[in-house]
Parts: C-alpha cells; sequence; structure tokens
C-alpha cells in the first residue's frame, strides 16, 4: 500500500474519552440506522470477509468513532 | 447511512469507467477528491476495478483511517490514500506529485462545500492534475437548486453554500476551461434529495428548494469530443420529472 497514512492504526481513530457528546448532527442512535444496502452487506462479506452475522455490529462500531468533522461530509 | 451511499456507481457512466479502469493495455487512473471513507473505492474494487489505479485524496486522516478499518483492507487496497488538500498547490506537497496523472475524477458531495471562487480554484487544479486524455472526465454530484445562487447553510464549515443550477454549474467550467485553456463538455441536471441530516428539518430543504446537481464533464480535446449522448438524454429526461415534481410541490 502506497500511501502516506499506513502508519496510522485503527486505536488513533478513536475519539478521545472526552469526545461522546452525541448532540451534534451527524450523530444516530443504534435504533435509528436503517438497514444497509445489499450491495455494501455483498461487499462487507466478500471484500472486507466480515462475518455475515457480524456486519451491522462492525459498522456500528466504526460509525461510533466518525469525527465530528463529518458534518460536512453527510 | 449516506457514508455507505455508493453515489459513483449510480452516475450514468459508470459501467465506462469500470472499464476503462480494467483495462490492462491502457488503464485509467482515479482521483476521488474529498473520498472520506473512500467506499466508492471500495466498490470500485469490489466491482473489479484494480485498487492501484485507485487515489483517494481527503483532508481530515481520520476518514482515511476509519475507512481502512471499516472496509478492514489495510493490507490489501493497493491504491493511494492521501492526506491533503486539493488546494494545496506547493511544489513538494502530497498533491502535486499527482499532476498530469489522472483520467478521471469522482467529486462527489465536494463542490458545493466551497465558495464560488474556491470552487473555480477546485476546478482548475483538478484540470492540472488530469493527462491530456480526450476521455478525462469528472463526475459527480452535490446539492443544488433550480436557481444557483451562494446561500445560507446549516451544513457547511463556513455557513454559506453555492447550489449551482445546470446552467451556473456549466459557467463554472466555461470559467474553469477558460483558466486552464481546456475545454469540457457539462451534463448536469438536477433530481430531489432525501432528507438525511438530523437537525435539519425537512422544511430547510423545501423551503429552499434543495435538489441534487448530478454532473459528468467530459474534456473536449482536438482528437475529438468524448460526449456520451446516451448519459446526455438520461440527464435531459431526469431534468424534466424532477422539474415537474418541483412544480407539483410549489403548488402544495
Amino acid at each position: 500500500m502506497s500511501t502516506e497514512v499506513s502508519n496510522l492504526e485503527d486505536e488513533a481513530a478513536k475519539p478521545a474519552a472526552n469526545d461522546d457528546n452525541k448532540n451534534v448532527p451527524w450523530y444516530t442512535a443504534d435504533e435509528d440506522v436503517p438497514e444497509l444496502d445489499p450491495r455494501a452487506y455483498e461487499i462487507f462479506a466478500n471484500y472486507s470477509h466480515i462475518p455475515p452475522d457480524t456486519i451491522r455490529a462492525h459498522v456500528l462500531k466504526k460509525v461510533s468513532n466518525m469525527p465530528a468533522v463529518a458534518l460536512s461530509k453527510n | 447511512m449516506r457514508f455507505l451511499d455508493f453515489s459513483l456507481a449510480k452516475m450514468p457512466s459508470y459501467d465506462k469507467i469500470l472499464a476503462r479502469l480494467c483495462d490492462t493495455t491502457a488503464p485509467a487512473r482515479l482521483l476521488d477528491v474529498g473520498c472520506c471513507f473512500g467506499q466508492d473505492l471500495r466498490r470500485l474494487v469490489a466491482d473489479g476495478a484494480p485498487s492501484e489505479n485507485l487515489v483517494g485524496l481527503e483532508l481530515e486522516p481520520k476518514f482515511v483511517d476509519l475507512g481502512f478499518g471499516l472496509f478492514a483492507d489495510r493490507e490489501l487496497f493497493k491504491g493511494q490514500m492521501i492526506v491533503g488538500s486539493i488546494f494545496d498547490e506547493s511544489v513538494n506537497g502530497p498533491v502535486a506529485s499527482l499532476k498530469g496523472s489522472i483520467n478521471i475524477v469522482n467529486a462527489a458531495f465536494f463542490f458545493h462545500l466551497f465558495s464560488l471562487d474556491d470552487q473555480i480554484k477546485l476546478g482548475v487544479n483538478l484540470v492540472n492534475l488530469m493527462k491530456d486524455d480526450p476521455k478525462a472526465m469528472v463526475l459527480g454530484r452535490h446539492l443544488g437548486s433550480s436557481i444557483g445562487e451562494e446561500r445560507s447553510s446549516p451544513m457547511a464549515p463556513t455557513g454559506k453554500m453555492y447550489f449551482h443550477s445546470p446552467d451556473s454549474f456549466k459557467s463554472l467550467w466555461a470559467t474553469i476551461s477558460e483558466r486552464t485553456q481546456t475545454t469540457w463538455h457539462v451534463n448536469a441536471w438536477l433530481e430531489v434529495t432525501s432528507t438525511h441530516t438530523k437537525g435539519v428539518g425537512e422544511s430547510w430543504w423545501t423551503g429552499n428548494q434543495i435538489l441534487m446537481l448530478h454532473f459528468e464533464v467530459h474534456q473536449v480535446t482536438s482528437v475529438g469530443v468524448e460526449t456520451n449522448l446516451q448519459t446526455e438524454r438520461v440527464g435531459t429526461w431526469w431534468s424534466r420529472i424532477f422539474a415537474r415534481i418541483l412544480q407539483v410541490k410549489q403548488r402544495k
């Protein structure tokens, strides 16, 4: 992988301990998250090799790490 | 989950783009500017594109890192993921290495983040990264309106967004063409958008007549005009449909 960010690890992407503010426009509670598009499921299962029965939990876990600047993207 | 909405795959030229990326004799190189998690790049790879031909450019390093975590492909994805700004014109900056190397640019939900002046700079910088390729293309979508104008927006970092109409987007590219001494054919059309953003009520979207502007911009060279007539027809058709929907909504 020829990338300028190859030294980054998942841990670095986790929000700081005090960064748990859910009162931001991009935050979505688990129960409000719509079902994934079937094509997205396929990609997580066949490309990412995430076990199908854990895909939703995997995505929700990653979504919880979305930084506040996601506001400008979503 | 809009971040898992593979917008590039919904564009009329997607199959052609995929074929160009998969061409083993003269493979195209695609830049996803403001790639966020790189979801469109992963969709391309899942659909068969060699990841070596893909480049993601993202200002926010956390997005790039979260993308690798989300798609679990830190070792698998062989493309370039560059953390940097398209406005960085420094000779030794991370974007400089891309100059003259890109055939296709995906700019999804990106242009609308900037003022009109910055959109011109953005377009000029994108063109400077592209090869002199008769099939060169810039495509994507962003918020737009039937009237091109700058408006206040709760979703923009600056509080202001320039909402393009198809006509104002064509004017933008006329300016970009003039500044870069290149020529581009713009196919842009409006569609109704859904409301995804929490805290931005339905009334903001309907009251401001916010639509989604889709665009495919093809380079016109002395070699020939790369105009996808089928795309043109589809774009015109959608514009008519949604103009009609807008009229009905306004009557209500």
